[in-house]
């Protein structure tokens, strides 16, 4: 009986320790980020040009973006497209990158450094590149398709290509990615190999079974990460396309802004942040759920 | 639930080792000289891949410094001139004087605000993250998803409201907006924190506090120096993040002596009368080299240090 | 034209609307930071309130997007004359709507802002800005009459003024002498018309060896088919933006005369040909290019020969121009000393100054007897460059302007890449903008 108080008066005394460790979020979080966010959900409610006095509006954002935006559904298509497959895409060749910078050969530093740099490099000259990259006649991958007998697209100008286009210039940016990844891949205790090794697996079977769940912490990250960043990318197609050609590269975060601040309906455009955010705190608490059947944590794991 | 948890922890760990033999088939034994045959072959696509792809991804960056270098005549060049020749070297100098701004300025703003920046959001974050990966109290997994829900609204739409927060506070035109709110932890960092803590076995917790220690001292001593590397990671992507923001000292500063270098770089696209395209990508260029310099020398710190092997069983 | 301000009645006022927001929604918020939070000193606000007796010094902040130096020269000018007034120059090198606008929302707008031209008339629309006519008045040397028309007369609405231009860019046609030479081809002359500048384009163009006759049409740039549609005889709008008129015959003709010859692709590249080629013209592959004077500047280090004309004419003499207002927002704290700075860059001296360094006409035609957009050393027909401002008209400034324009964009691209013909897009969205114009107004 004393044994059990003494045992919940120490779960309490854990549980304080923990609130005092998550408190500067805490304090943050109400000192600069909840008074935004709250305003921005009321704002969502009400008709403002952001240089006129704002006008309660009710619900009317919301029925109109349901109801009488066929650019919305666009956008939101466009979107889940670039999510559903450009982060798996982006997420693979990060981890491909990873691993293979995870050799053991010279120059390493160096070539992380390169594989690094694109995600630094300036966004506009990224666009520069690309354009040409993607030229429809004089073109650098026209001109490799036309090696092996394709007639390329036309790319960027194209309603069917753009998006594709766009897609496969995002693996140019899995720079961050990859550090994660690779990070978290050195953190893999090598005895683990060596274990399988004595037992004669073979690479794939090392990958499978003690990569792929050491991994799983990091992969997990990103993959939520990606989720986020997916449905409110913006820049590159912003510079490249300006949601064009008839708005097939339109992306929910470009309508968006595009509302707010060029077609100043900041209620609405708040509204319509308030839609994405509804879908994508559905998609982390699915991914969080998932999380529990494939992420292997060497904390938790050990606790139960 | 514990059906699926087989799925990767029950593989990994201790239990495969007590198993001997389960792979065998696999890796059927090979003679010693046809394994090193396979090593040099490994090697070699390693390379192949290393170089066609490091070429690729390197496109962009030659491109940028080949424009930087070009005359002004050369830069609409069709098609385009990948070795312009004079070589401009001039436009690097062009590029940080013509505009007539105080670079040096702006440089040191910059750095302030990301070391300030780095060394807070790392203090705060680890210690938030150490708070959710480790301790166990109520609501914890809901306020997670509130850290991660604050990443979740686009920025556009939470700036108006944030720019009349720092207006009533008097932070206007200060790095106050593009420090302070990072010293109380920032969402992504706390997120990769916590996931690199929950690879940390538990073992290490349960021997400390057996003799005694405090939580804050599992932290500091056991948590913290095993995660060097993640809080490495954290130090230069904050500092990545604050080097190249565009949005927020756009927004919330406002005097020219106050401009950090992305400002800077941002009013050559600015100069819509003439573009420059040249000294545009002369300036990108110089602003790029302190960041892959400090990669290239700190990458030995986040990737390839210190982990927890060794420390496990 | 009904501005919106009737039933203000039933509008919480602005400032009001963000306490309550800031202060209701996050009463937490507001409580943690009165906790952290320092005592509130504006910086845009001057910080003197002392009595008015005291001769305090005058400051103005003055917010602009391109390169501050430009300005520099005319602070130190206009400091000769007011010794005890301090300008702060602000530039916004980029997104410079998103950061106005930001601050226009807190109501901290600097004194002094140069504005584009559809958000002159849309701060004028909503109040943000002050009248300007009855300074204009009171000042005895200010002859508007000096000014070019257009530019005058387009920031005013029911006789209110609401800001005032500086310098301005027209669009002419640039060509490329060696190639009208190789193919013996005479210069155009500023009589010219469409069919005109068609045929020298096609004795000119060898698209096999990429070298074209016309640069490509801008197709996504939607106030470059404005023009087309203006030199055919056509309108955007009627007078008071309460209609669109871009499903009138003339509109549907120009879209269709200069799509018909994007399709064909031989004296103009096809869309696929050109995208992210950069310019054509620039890189002497194209040998015509109708374009604003701004690329004067670049061209004056062009590596071949060239010159200008006003742009063909189908039915009018018309051209496209583009143009910035200085406006004084309602919320500065001095609106006389605001006017100081303002009538001081609009004056002879002060825009002079600006049109010098940036190279372009200016709004005064006494100023521009000056011919500041010379560039020296280039032997061009350099008089063309300021009698644009005389036939050409301003990008127009409807109400509801962004979404308006984004609905017609995406109907005149449709009929770029070959989806509709104009005569479908155009008679499809006209009805839609209209009733997007009246939906605001």
């Amino acid at each position: 009986m004393r044994r059990q108080q003494r045992w919940s008066r120490r779960r309490l005394m854990r549980a304080l320790e923990g609130y005092l460790f998550i408190s500067p979020w805490i304090v943050g979080f109400l000192a600069f980020t909840a008074g935004p966010i709250l305003a921005s959900l009321v704002l969502s409610f009400f008709e403002w040009s952001l240089i006129r006095p704002p006008r309660f509006a009710g619900i009317d954002n919301y029925v109109k973006i349901f109801t009488a935006d066929p650019l919305f559904w666009q956008s939101l298509k466009v979107t889940l497209i670039y999510v559903v497959v450009a982060i798996p895409l982006q997420l693979a060749f990060a981890l491909f990158l990873a691993i293979l910078l995870n050799q053991k050969v010279r120059l390493i530093p160096l070539f992380r450094t390169i594989f690094y740099l694109p995600s630094q490099v300036s966004a506009v000259a990224i666009a520069v590149i690309f354009l040409w990259i993607y030229h429809p006649e004089l073109g650098l991958l026209n001109e490799l398709l036309r090696y092996v007998g394709i007639k390329g697209p036309a790319w960027l100008i194209s309603e069917r290509w753009a998006l594709p286009a766009l897609i496969g210039m995002s693996l140019w940016s899995v720079g961050g990615a990859m550090i994660i990844l690779l990070a978290g891949l050195q953190d893999v205790p090598q005895h683990l190999y060596e274990a399988a090794s004595l037992d004669g697996a073979g690479e794939f079977a090392k990958f499978r079974f003690i990569t792929l769940p050491m991994l799983s912490p990091v992969l997990f990250f990103n993959l939520v990460l990606g989720i986020i960043g997916g449905f409110q990318y913006f820049t590159q197609a912003y510079v490249m396309t300006r949601g064009g050609p008839l708005n097939a590269t339109l992306f929910y975060a470009l309508y968006l802004y595009l509302n707010a601040f060029n077609f100043l309906k900041m209620g609405y455009a708040a509204a319509l942040a308030w839609i994405l955010f509804v879908i994508m705190i559905v998609v982390t608490i699915w991914q969080l759920r998932l999380a529990r059947h494939w992420v292997y944590y060497e904390y938790e794991g050990a606790r139960r | 639930m514990d059906r699926s948890r087989s799925f990767s922890s029950a593989r990994v760990g201790q239990e495969h080792m007590r198993q001997p033999g389960q792979w065998g088939v696999i890796g059927i034994g090979r003679a010693f000289a046809s394994r090193r045959r396979f090593e040099l072959l490994r090697h070699a696509i390693t390379y192949l891949l290393l170089c066609t792809l490091g070429f690729a991804m390197l496109l962009p960056f030659l491109w940028m410094v080949s424009t930087a270098l070009k005359p002004d005549a050369l830069v609409f060049s069709i098609p385009p001139k990948w070795f312009p020749r004079p070589w401009v070297w001039r436009n690097f100098i062009d590029a940080m004087t013509i505009l007539g701004h105080p670079v040096h300025l702006y440089a040191r703003n910059t750095v302030i605000i990301a070391v300030l920046g780095v060394v807070g959001v790392a203090i705060s974050s680890s210690l938030v993250a150490f708070g959710f990966a480790r301790l166990e109290f109520p609501g914890r997994d809901t306020l997670f998803l509130l850290v991660l829900s604050t990443m979740m609204l686009p920025r556009f739409i939470t700036i108006v409201p944030q720019f009349i927060l720092f207006q009533k506070m008097g932070w206007l035109d200060t790095f106050k907006p593009l420090i302070v709110p990072y010293w109380f932890g920032a969402p992504f960092h706390i997120f990769l924190l916590r996931q690199f803590f929950l690879a940390i076995p538990a073992e290490l917790d349960d021997a400390a506090r057996v003799d005694g220690a405090s939580s804050f001292r599992i932290y500091l001593r056991i948590i913290l120096p095993l995660s060097k590397p993640a809080l490495a990671t954290v130090a230069i992507f904050a500092f990545v993040y604050h080097w190249n923001d565009l949005l927020e000292p756009l927004i919330f500063l406002s005097s020219q002596n106050n401009w950090t270098l992305a400002l800077f770089l941002a009013s050559f696209q600015g100069y819509m009368m003439e573009p420059r395209w040249n000294l545009l990508m002369a300036a990108s260029t110089i602003l790029t080299l302190p960041v892959l310099i400090l990669f290239f020398f700190a990458q030995r710190l986040f990737i390839g240090g210190i982990t927890v092997t060794g420390i496990k069983g | 034209m009904n501005t919106s301000k009737t039933n203000s009645s039933k509008l919480v006022s602005r400032r009001e609307f963000l306490r309550n927001v800031l202060v209701t929604a996050g009463a937490v918020t507001a409580s943690a930071l009165a906790g952290c939070a320092p005592p509130v000193t504006p910086i845009t606000q001057p910080k003197a309130e002392t009595p008015t007796a005291a001769p305090t010094p005058k400051e103005i902040v003055y917010a602009f997007h391109d390169p501050a130096d430009f300005r520099k020269r005319a602070v130190e000018l206009f400091n000769e004359k007011y010794p005890d007034i301090k300008v702060t120059l602000q530039q916004i090198p980029e997104e410079f709507p998103t950061k106005i606008f930001t601050m226009a929302a807190a109501g901290t707008l600097p004194d002094v802002v140069r504005v584009w031209e559809p958000m002159v008339l849309e701060f004028g629309r909503a109040g943000q800005v002050i009248d300007l006519q009855p300074m204009v008045d009171a000042e005895p040397e200010f002859r508007p009459e000096d000014f070019i028309e257009s530019l005058w007369k387009f920031p005013v609405i029911a006789g209110k003024r609401f800001g005032i231009a500086d310098g301005w860019n027209g669009h002419l046609c640039f060509y490329n002498k060696d190639l009208f030479d190789q193919a013996g081809v005479p210069y155009p002359d500023e009589n010219w018309n469409w069919d005109d500048y068609v045929a020298s384009a096609r004795k000119i163009s060898r698209p096999e060896e990429k070298i074209w006759g016309s640069d490509g049409l801008f197709i996504g740039w939607l106030h470059w088919s404005y023009k087309l549609i203006w030199q055919n005889g056509g309108q955007v709008y009627n007078e008071d933006y309460t209609e669109c008129l871009l499903d009138r015959p003339e509109a549907i003709e120009a879209i269709q005369y200069w799509a018909d010859l994007l399709h064909e692709a031989v004296i103009m590249p096809s869309p696929a040909q050109a995208e992210g080629l950069g310019d054509l013209f620039q890189s002497g592959r194209a040998a015509m290019q109708r374009v604003g004077t701004w690329v004067m500047g670049p061209l004056a280090k062009a590596p071949f020969k060239w010159d200008m004309v006003p742009e063909p004419k189908r039915k009018e003499r018309r051209t496209l121009l583009h143009t910035a207002f200085n406006v004084i927002p309602t919320t500065t704290k001095d609106k006389e000393t605001a006017w100081k700075w303002l009538n001081w860059i609009v004056g002879p001296v002060g825009m002079y100054e600006y049109v010098k360094e940036n190279a372009t006409p200016a709004a005064r035609r006494s100023v521009n007897e000056r011919r500041p957009w010379v560039r020296e050393g280039v032997d061009a027909h350099w008089d063309y460059v300021p009698q644009a401002g005389e036939y050409g008209i301003l990008v127009p400034a409807p109400p509801n302007v962004g979404e308006v324009e984004k609905l017609q964009n995406d109907a005149i691209q449709a009929v770029y890449l070959g989806k509709m013909t104009a005569k479908e897009a155009l008679t499809e969205v006209a009805p839609k903008v209209t009733e997007a114009l009246r939906r605001q107004a």
